[in-house]
């Protein structure tokens, strides 16, 4: 959401200084960055948690089979 | 030494053998230090049952070697032939578990039975014997050799009616019941009307140990291991509730 936003700035930041309006097209522009690194931020740590949700996942019957025999805890 | 079934009466697939074998292997591991030959299974389920395929380890292992349907046939005379020993290294040190199996489906009389067990007993000494036997009939022979029975359900009325009719057969103690393969969203019998420990405890008479429904014992199942040394408590609830009843065992008839 934050990086289509500050996707959309970036763009209107260049329109801006087209027009002109250097001064404003700046500071959207920074605004837009700001928007940009906050996106991907974002993105990257929803990706880890997929990532740490597909480690979690069961483990099959020839990964047990694989596995040490361990001392029960008893 | 005393000897234990975990019983269903006439219903197959409640979780006899899993509780039976794991219960075992814990109680080996548990005893270790206080018996050459802590514990003894006997699987008497013919033409190999589960336990002793997953104690063999290879089911191809069972060529040639006597097993107990070699005694109950009359072609070996000392039963003692048909024991094996399963050893396990372990981080904390070895146990073992000495065992027999069915390799065949012959009859085996009571008085065969009487004589296997009166034999591991008086020359092996273990502490405990586990029966894991197929689902029994009106003239089973086990009837009267049992110490302590454990009756196992499963959430569905025809598993409780047969374990009901068929628990006094055996005779012995009977033990806190186990409810397996329990799901806590269906945890109301749509029959009684009422939970299912509760039914449960007015049908065997005492409040049941439950061991929720859990894939990875069925996963450890399909691969062929004992699931209290592959799996871990907190990994497993199936497994944590095995070990919590092997504890309640070791408490009440070690």
């Amino acid at each position: 959401m934050w990086l289509i936003v500050g996707v959309l700035l970036n763009i209107a930041s260049f329109a801006l200084c087209v027009l002109g309006q250097t001064l404003a097209a700046a500071s959207v522009y920074l605004v837009s960055l700001a928007l940009i690194f906050i996106g991907r931020r974002g993105r990257k740590e929803k990706r880890e948690e997929k990532r740490q949700v597909e480690t979690r996942r069961e483990p099959t019957p020839d990964e047990i089979k694989r596995r040490p025999v361990s001392a029960p805890e008893i | 030494m005393k000897k234990l079934i975990f019983l269903s009466g006439t219903k197959g697939g409640t979780g006899k053998t899993t509780l039976a074998l794991n219960s075992a292997v814990l109680l080996a591991y548990l005893w270790r230090d206080a018996a050459h030959y802590p514990v003894a299974f006997l699987d008497l389920t013919p033409n190999v049952g589960t336990a002793a395929h997953i104690l063999l380890g290879d089911p191809l292992t069972t060529s040639g070697r006597p097993s107990l349907s070699d005694f109950a046939g009359g072609r070996i005379a000392d039963p003692l032939r048909a024991f094996y020993i399963r050893r396990w290294n372990t981080e904390k040190g070895a146990f073992q578990l000495v065992f027999t199996y069915m390799a065949q489906d012959v009859p085996l009389t009571k008085r065969q039975l009487e004589y296997a067990i009166q034999t591991v007993g008086s020359r092996l000494r273990p502490k405990m014997i586990f029966i894991d036997a197929p689902p029994l009939s009106a003239g089973s022979p086990l009837a009267g050799l049992v110490d302590y029975v454990v009756p196992v359900v499963t959430p569905d009325v025809s598993a409780l009616e047969a374990t009901k009719s068929y628990v006094d057969l055996v005779g012995g103690r009977r033990l806190r019941p186990v409810l397996n393969m329990y799901i806590p969203e269906y945890s109301i019998s749509a029959v009684h009307g009422m939970p299912w420990e509760l039914v449960i405890e007015k049908t065997l008479g005492e409040r049941p140990h439950v061991i929720p429904f859990d894939k990875l014992l069925q996963a450890a199942r399909q691969a062929l291991e004992v699931e209290v040394l592959k799996l871990r408590p907190g990994e497993s609830p199936g497994v944590k509730a095995l070990v919590e009843y092997a504890r309640y065992l070791a408490a009440t008839v070690g």
